[in-house]
């Protein structure tokens, strides 16, 4: 009996996430009601919160960890579509989904053995572990579509430079149009998307202040550089030279980068150096050492 | 009993009812995790970045796509030749991968150097593109047309296309395409931009921003270079160590017998990994930087629906 309870916690636990889960999809609501939602969803509005959310939001526990694992900002920034709420209750379902299937694995070793392959605790770390996995993959993509935006943007100021001044587009749309040409999609969804609009009420006033506040909420300082140089446009000062002297300030940056990295690589390239003593000693000695325990009588 | 004969013998309402279970539950599990079904089909536009990568390989090469991917494709044969040849069950393993990676590794260093000599040679064109319209009077497309026709050694293929008749726009895209350089795209994107203002408005931005940024650009591709070139040296200098210790280990009977042996394997095995590993840490040390790639064609189209 003993050893059914932690099945049967999983399993009802399981079962409760898993009703928790269908319950977000919000079977029971109206369709025209659900497109009133995806219609504002759409043009950037606030929707109601779901039952769930509404939950989620009024549990402290629950609340303490979003605001400590700063989801909201983190997945506008990774640019997914879910909320905070629907996010953390993926995740926990995932973990523990991880937990009963090690769990199943498990219990076919006790039924195939008669004993535990390892002991069911380690259930608990490995969905400790798929739990830390998820949270650092939304990380990661956050700071992958920071990077690619902020280089797409200093790789399109030559061409902002051009078709702002002899084609007399606004800053903006040129920084769209160029967006869409581009081998990914991160710079897009934020400027041509509206995806600002999931961290940024849209009350500024102008282009530059917009751009101003996405540097400040998505951690992209060349939005800044940017909406400096659109300034100094408006009073006055050439389109083109202004976006180039940007252009070409971002690519003496990355040459100092370079050339700082290949610096620094001449240094670092001898600890992988040095390691590869590793692999020459295991080499020579795996074999002497194996000779010595069996001349002893160890092997 | 197999597996097989066992399932034949179950009573078909079983079978079909258990099937009904897991497809719903894939079901509710993909409604869970808000899988969008849709998106997980590949969209017209979007490329493989695997292929796109070897591409790039081959531009630098100078080769077709398809002779580099079937080269690439009869080294790993070649891996799995030597594996059957000789019967060691490792180079099953070893083989292949060593086929795949080594050839890729060996020809990286040549690419990228063609490469920039590409570059270079076609920041050379484009002052010479400015000479054509500055003092030979010559409009774009004449100029364009007139580079075409003498390319110089290294820019034969790319600037083939400008060569050619009909529409230039369509000509620079393919230029861009060819040459899967990002130097060669941005100017390329410059000049589908460019293309219908005066002469004048085109001899100053050559001037004053596709020289001067390109210069700009070609340095910090040399400083990648600088950067790979490290990268190759020591990672050619860690697999000749490790080749002639082995080739020392196993010319000694004691040493041989022990590596044949299963805990001998295993070892190799350990060591194989460790040399990976310490390859793969050397790439992260000194990683090159990357850029925006261009969607030239779509960059002449929104060009082509705001009025050419």
């Amino acid at each position: 009996m003993a050893r059914i309870v932690p099945f049967a916690a999983i399993a009802l636990i399981t079962v409760g996430i898993w009703a928790l889960g269908l319950a977000r999809l919000d079977l029971l609501t109206p369709d025209d009601l659900r497109a009133w939602r995806r219609l504002a969803a759409l043009r950037g509005f606030a929707t109601p919160a779901g039952r769930l959310e509404r939950v989620a939001g009024a549990v402290p526990l629950l609340r303490r960890l979003q605001d400590e694992l700063d989801l909201h900002r983190q997945l506008a920034i990774a640019g997914w579509s879910e909320s905070p709420s629907g996010y953390l209750l993926r995740v926990v379902f995932v973990s523990l989904l991880s937990v009963a299937v090690f769990l199943a694995l498990l219990a076919v070793g006790l039924v195939e053995s008669g004993t535990w392959p390892a002991p069911p605790a380690l259930a608990l770390l490995v969905g400790a572990l798929v739990f830390v996995l998820q949270i650092a993959w939304l990380r990661s993509s956050a700071r992958t579509r920071q990077q690619q935006s902020d280089r797409t943007l200093g790789d399109m100021m030559m061409l902002v430079a051009i078709m702002t001044d002899g084609r007399g587009l606004q800053l903006e749309d040129a920084i769209r149009i160029l967006s869409r040409c581009t081998d990914h999609q991160s710079l897009q969804s934020i400027v041509d998307g509206r995806a600002w609009q999931r961290l940024i009420r849209p009350s500024h006033q102008n282009t530059i202040e917009l751009y101003r506040l996405i540097a400040i909420e998505y951690g992209i300082p060349l939005f800044s550089v940017v909406a400096d140089a659109a300034a100094n446009a408006n009073v006055g000062m050439s389109e083109r030279e202004t976006y180039t002297r940007v252009a070409a300030a971002v690519y003496q940056d990355r040459l100092a980068a370079a050339r700082f990295q290949a610096a620094r690589a001449k240094t670092l390239v001898t600890v992988p150096v040095a390691m590869m003593l590793l692999p020459l000693l295991l080499l020579i000695g795996a074999p002497i050492f194996a000779t010595i325990s069996g001349g002893l009588g160890l092997g | 009993m197999t597996p097989l004969a066992a399932v034949a013998q179950l009573p078909v309402l079983l079978v079909i009812g258990v099937i009904v279970m897991l497809s719903a539950a894939c079901a509710a599990c993909a409604a869970i995790l808000d899988l969008d079904l849709a998106r997980l089909r590949p969209a017209r536009e979007r490329r493989i970045p695997l292929l796109e990568r070897e591409k790039d390989m081959a531009a630098g090469l100078g080769w077709p796509w398809q002779r580099w991917l079937a080269l690439r494709l009869s080294f790993i044969a070649l891996g799995l030749v030597v594996a059957w040849l000789t019967g060691v069950t490792l180079l099953w393993l070893i083989g292949p991968v060593t086929g795949a990676v080594g050839l890729r590794f060996a020809l990286a260093g040549r690419a990228a150097s063609r490469r920039l000599r590409m570059e270079r040679a076609f920041l050379g064109q484009l002052r010479n593109l400015r000479d054509r319209m500055a003092v030979s009077n010559q409009s774009l497309d004449t100029a364009l047309q007139e580079l075409g026709r003498n390319p110089g050694p290294d820019l034969g293929h790319v600037l083939a296309p400008l060569a050619r008749g009909g529409s230039t726009i369509a000509n620079i895209v393919e230029m861009g395409v060819r040459a899967r350089s990002p130097i060669v795209e941005q100017a390329a994107a410059v000049l589908i931009w460019a293309r219908s203002r005066s002469t004048d408005f085109l001899i100053q931005t050559i001037d004053t921003v596709l020289v001067p940024v390109g210069e700009a650009e070609l340095a910090i591709q040399e400083e990648s270079m600088v950067t790979l070139a490290q990268q190759r040296a020591v990672t050619f200098a860690m697999s000749s160590l490790i080749v002639v210790m082995l080739a020392i280990a196993l010319s000694v009977d004691t040493l041989r017998a022990y590596y044949q042996s299963f805990s001998g394997q295993v070892v190799l095995v350990i060591v194989a990994l460790l040399f990976a590993g310490l390859v793969v840490l050397l790439g992260l040390i000194v990683r090159p930087q990357s850029w925006t790639r261009w969607n030239l064609q779509r960059l002449a189209d929104e060009q082509e629906r705001l009025g050419g």
